[in-house]
């Protein structure tokens, strides 16, 4: 356990709330369904988290973070590259492929800046293809600094899941749909259903199907007024 | 390949349609339609683009069943227009055990050419299993609007879904792929996913840019229907996403966003499909 505690240290570091990753403005399409009146409280709160967003990030989110971990373990940051433009076809909602993007540079940015392994490079490369608009997805870059932490490949997903569950529940509370105590009551059930995918065998192929949270992530009008940008 | 990966006892059926553009009019120049595939005689609208001709699919087994693996490849060629569409739903029978049947679509457009592939959406009856893929690639100047949906159908009412759905559409340009979705499905997560509908689809154009808003705009006040869209600009992709409350609302929403496409696209509505 030693050997574990420098890595679990940092993880803990990059998976809270107050570190810089941007995050924080995205809903993933909660405030679309809280003005529809499709989530009012805890027990929809946890429905959509059990329901949408996590199996949503478990078959799409995390193939590709385990396929960038993988690679920049390995020192192959054309397979990196890769991965990223994998992400970059598959991602088909505009709005969280657009958010995703935004959080993975975020990352990158300040990564970079507190000096973890690997993230000013792959910052780099991706400037150099010349394509930086379509690369730099969230899960991708969260594999490269996982590796570049020295994290294994299931702390490095733990820390992912976690942050995109505790961001979700985070903006639930600011919108007024959940108590700070339901929050954590909530974050404790669902913690089971993170468990449990995490247990489950990496999909062979990303893959997303949430059309509920993805469509409501694209229900905006131009010119409202919001809180999160999706 | 099978939806479980299984090693299938069907034999492939393979189908294939030609379509060319001779002085302003698409004519039907090849077709491999072997059994269970069958088409309707082609025909034309004069308000439709480009001496468009109109085919319908039919099938003449009632659906796709077991471990059916069936293929249907549609060509456009050069300045070539032509809207392939469906009779009626395509019917996917209980896989009683089997792996589970594969259709796979591609459709290769020309430059110029102009394909409405709007087949009407798969029904997953109980025990159904189903690996659907589509693929379309789209040369310079083309223009492509298709739509694939799913309607999960449980007759018994008794909570038995259908059994897998693993279904990929992808669009490729001359450079390369442009856009894959695609998505794995067991039926006991269909009702999870969707918050409770039983329809779901989306509508994807490429070369269409004026269609996309349009099609959002026509759908946002129709009844019990959930849409969004999505705009790659990049790209020249729009994907029109929507659940849908049952079949009569899927049904007109893709009748709607296909009219407001074209009105968008031609400056006048299409001529409807009678079915």
């Amino acid at each position: 356990m030693t050997d574990r505690v420098l890595p679990l240290l940092r993880l803990l570091q990059t998976a809270d709330s107050s570190f810089p990753s941007g995050a924080f403005a995205f809903s993933s399409g909660l405030e679309t369904l809280a003005e529809e009146g499709r989530a009012n409280g805890a027990a929809d709160i946890r429905t959509l988290l059990a329901d949408q967003v996590v199996p949503r990030w478990l078959s799409f989110d995390r193939p590709f973070l385990r396929e960038a971990w993988a690679a920049a373990s390995a020192a192959d940051p054309q397979a990196v590259l890769a991965c990223d433009r994998q992400c970059h076809l598959q991602n088909t909602v505009d709005r969280l492929a657009e958010a995703s993007r935004r959080v993975g540079r975020s990352l990158l940015t300040v990564h970079a800046r507190i000096g973890t392994p690997g993230a000013s490079d792959y910052r780099d490369r991706i400037q150099a293809t010349g394509q930086g608009g379509a690369l730099g997805y969230e899960p991708v870059v969260q594999g490269v600094i996982g590796a570049g932490l020295g994290l294994n490949a299931a702390e490095t997903e733990a820390g992912a899941l976690n942050a995109v569950v505790m961001g979700f529940a985070s903006a639930a509370v600011r919108l007024g749909r959940l108590g700070a105590l339901d929050a954590q009551a909530v974050l404790a059930a669902i913690a089971q259903d993170m468990a449990r995918g995490l247990a489950a065998p990496v999909p062979a192929h990303a893959g997303a199907f949430a059309p509920l949270t993805e469509i409501a992530t694209l229900r905006r009008n131009a010119g409202q007024a919001r809180l999160f940008a999706t | 390949m099978t939806a479980a990966g299984a090693i299938s006892s069907a034999r492939p059926v393979r189908a294939s349609l030609d379509f060319r553009d001779v002085a302003g009019r698409t004519h039907l120049m090849g077709q491999h339609t072997p059994h269970p595939f069958h088409i309707t005689r082609p025909f034309r609208h004069l308000s439709d683009p480009q001496g468009m001709a109109t085919l319908y699919l039919q099938s003449s087994s009632g659906g796709l069943y077991g471990d059916d693996d069936l293929g249907l490849t549609i060509r456009m060629g050069q300045g070539a227009a032509a809207h392939v569409t469906t009779q009626a739903s395509t019917i996917v029978h209980d896989a009683r055990g089997r792996a589970g049947a594969v259709q796979d679509v591609r459709l290769d457009i020309g430059p110029g050419g102009w394909l409405e592939y709007l087949p009407d959406p798969a029904i997953l009856m109980s025990g159904a299993r189903l690996s659907n893929r589509v693929t379309a690639r789209v040369a310079e100047g083309s223009r492509l609007i298709m739509a694939d949906a799913q309607l999960s159908h449980d007759p018994g009412g008794d909570g038995q879904p259908f059994g897998h759905l693993e279904n990929a559409v992808s669009i490729v340009g001359p450079e390369g792929p442009l856009a894959i979705d695609r998505f794995d499905l067991a039926g006991t997560d269909w009702l999870r996913r969707t918050g409770g509908t039983r329809c779901s689809g989306m509508i994807l154009t490429y070369g269409a840019g004026a269609a996309g808003p349009a099609m959002i705009a026509a759908m946002t006040p129709l009844a019990g229907l959930y849409a969004g869209l999505s705009t790659f600009a990049e790209r020249d992709i729009h994907i029109l996403r929507f659940l849908a409350e049952d079949g009569v609302a899927l049904s007109r929403a893709l009748t709607t966003a296909w009219r407001a496409a074209r009105i968008a696209l031609t400056g006048s509505p299409p001529h409807a499909r009678r079915k």
